[in-house]
């Protein structure tokens, strides 16, 4: 069994801390915490994909897709069903990962990895999301509203965002918990073998294609359990859940965070999620389009000067803060 | 026989109109070293390939231990003892040579302290305790091959298939290497067999050799007896008028 060190339940005690402390830091402005949520939302689709993009190698594009199979499940169940959407939640996961599973079993089976991986996770946005736009029984191409609560934690709805803030913080740093375990366990080393040298790995005794799965199930999960909450928080579903930007936008804070690292992703989520909105409040009112050439040329800078990800830096930080103090 | 721990019958390997492997039988027998010699393109590396379930043969069987391996893959290989290296060095860049040699260890052991003891003993055994928790990236030829034989070796295997492992060493180098892969063999009863271009070496490490040359077995037998055999010399040197 693996367990945490010293250093690690430090850093995930003070995660904690901050994630509590935000909304007093933000003031209780609900706009504030909306921000601040959409970005805590980002970030555990970010430190899951490290799973599968970081960790086991494979440039996963259909973070959008499973988002939206989420949404589509909970809020559906809540609509027809009044299901709770705690339960919801779950059910979304597991749909998210059993349509992962049956797409990534044939994938690897037939080797199919690195761009060609990439291309066939990517089609799964668009197929899912003309499937729910002509499937007029679930979806169609008119939003399906949630029914509205002020405040009711049965239907997970709430007219501020701060229980969703917190909700989405708790979620956050079990990701985040499951991520270092894992790192730290076979599976995680597995993983790495498998990106670095499948065949290699394969030799020691790894089955590649079983321990990808593990890594795509696990992933998908995660990302569909957040799209029944993200369901919850926008408050209907549509077509436009399944977002391929979004499944962009992982993949990019993924690889600028770092690949296979944690700390890495979450805190480029934050700082970046941070700054694009608040470049798009400030520029994009003067022209629009502005922040976001801003935004490009941000990254540009981070992939030309770090290829290998900030969380060389913060690991470089880390060593001369140890050796200040020592 | 009774010792055999792998039997090869009648091979044969075509890629397209290419045959690689034609009609490869042989046996390697528990506890032996047997090197496998032959001219560049012999089909030395498609044997292994063949071997550990890199490719699937065309024809003919492979038995190890009684269990029939034929074309089946290489993590089900390795599981029932096979371990080997690769001729172009397929190393883990992203882990320490600690992480690396772990990776193959945890096939042989699911407690973490058996892992770490597994590992602590490779390290030392192959001589690389001294740059434990360097990265794979930065480790040179030598190391790098050495780090490949170790994430073998950790797997505990019986039999072990080492692709030109010599390639590339210096003299004093292969020297070390030999008296590494006797220490192997002799005190891990670990069967090996090796491919190598490198005559110093192979005629010293091995007790047996098989000959191979445009995908045919030409020639087996002691290092001595090979050595003189007029079609080994044919193959290698071209006819003798």
């Amino acid at each position: 069994m693996v367990s945490l060190e010293r250093r690690e339940i430090i850093s995930m005690l003070a995660l904690s801390i901050t994630f509590a402390a935000i909304p007093f830091l933000l003031n209780f402005n609900n706009y504030y915490i909306f921000i601040a949520t959409t970005i805590t939302l980002l970030a555990i689709i970010v430190v899951a994909w490290n799973l599968i993009g970081g960790l086991a190698g494979q440039l996963d594009l259909a973070a959008g897709a499973y988002l939206g199979l989420g949404a589509y499940v909970a809020g559906t169940l809540l609509i027809r069903f009044e299901l709770t959407p705690w339960l919801g939640m779950i059910l979304g996961g597991l749909t998210a990962s059993s349509i992962a599973l049956l797409i990534g079993y044939p994938t690897f089976r037939f080797g199919i990895r690195e761009v060609w991986y990439a291309l066939s996770s990517a089609a799964l946005v668009p197929i899912l999301k003309t499937l729910f736009l002509l499937w007029e029984d679930v979806g169609g191409p008119a939003e399906r509203y949630l029914p509205y609560y002020s405040w009711s934690f049965y239907h997970l709805r709430f007219s501020t965002y701060i229980v969703y803030f917190y909700i989405l913080g708790a979620l956050l740093i079990t990701t985040v918990l499951i991520n270092v375990l894992i790192k730290k366990a076979k599976l995680g080393y597995y993983l790495i073998a498998i990106r670095d040298n499948e065949e290699a790995a394969e030799m020691l005794g790894i089955n590649a294609r079983k321990y990808k799965l593990y890594a795509l199930t696990l992933y998908s999960f995660m990302v569909g359990t957040v799209g029944g909450l993200y369901a919850c928080i926008t408050g209907y579903i549509h077509p436009s859940h399944f977002d391929f930007w979004l499944s962009i936008q992982v993949a990019v804070l993924g690889i600028v965070g770092g690949l296979g690292s944690v700390a890495g992703p979450l805190i480029i989520t934050f700082i970046l999620g941070g700054l694009a909105e608040y470049l798009r409040t400030t520029l994009g009112s003067y022209v629009e389009g502005l922040h976001l050439i801003f935004y490009g040329a941000i990254l540009m800078l981070i992939i030309l000067y770090k290829p290998e990800g900030v969380s060389s830096w913060i690991k470089t930080i880390f060593q001369k803060l140890k050796t200040a103090i020592s | 026989m009774e010792n055999t721990i792998l039997s090869v019958r009648n091979i044969v390997k075509r890629f397209g109109g290419l045959i690689a492997l034609n009609n490869v039988s042989f046996d390697a027998e528990e506890g032996e070293i047997l090197g496998i010699i032959g001219p560049n393109g012999a089909g030395k590396t498609t044997l292994f390939n063949v071997i550990t379930g890199f490719y699937k043969p065309d024809n003919g069987k492979i038995v190890f231990r009684d269990n029939d391996i034929t074309g089946l893959p290489p993590h089900k290989v390795s599981h029932l003892g096979i371990a080997r290296t690769f001729q172009v060095s397929k190393p883990f860049p992203s882990l320490t040579v600690e992480e690396a040699i772990k990776v193959g260890a945890f096939k042989s052991a699911n407690q973490e302290r058996l892992v770490r003891e597994i590992v602590d003993e490779t390290l030392s055994l192959i001589g690389l305790n001294y740059i434990r928790s360097r990265h794979c990236s930065e480790c040179n030829l030598v190391q790098t091959k050495l780090i490949e034989l170790g994430r073998a070796l950790a797997t505990r295997p019986s039999l072990l298939l080492l692709d030109e492992i010599a390639a590339g060493l210096n003299p004093f180098e292969i020297n070390e290497l030999i008296e590494l892969l006797r220490k192997i063999n002799k005190e891990k009863k670990i069967t090996i067999c090796v491919i190598e271009h490198v005559m110093k070496f192979i005629m010293n490490v091995s007790d047996r050799i098989i000959v191979l040359h445009h995908g045919e077995k030409i020639s087996e037998g002691r290092p001595t007896e090979v050595s003189k055999d007029p079609r080994v010399v044919q193959a290698y040197l071209g006819v003798v008028r």
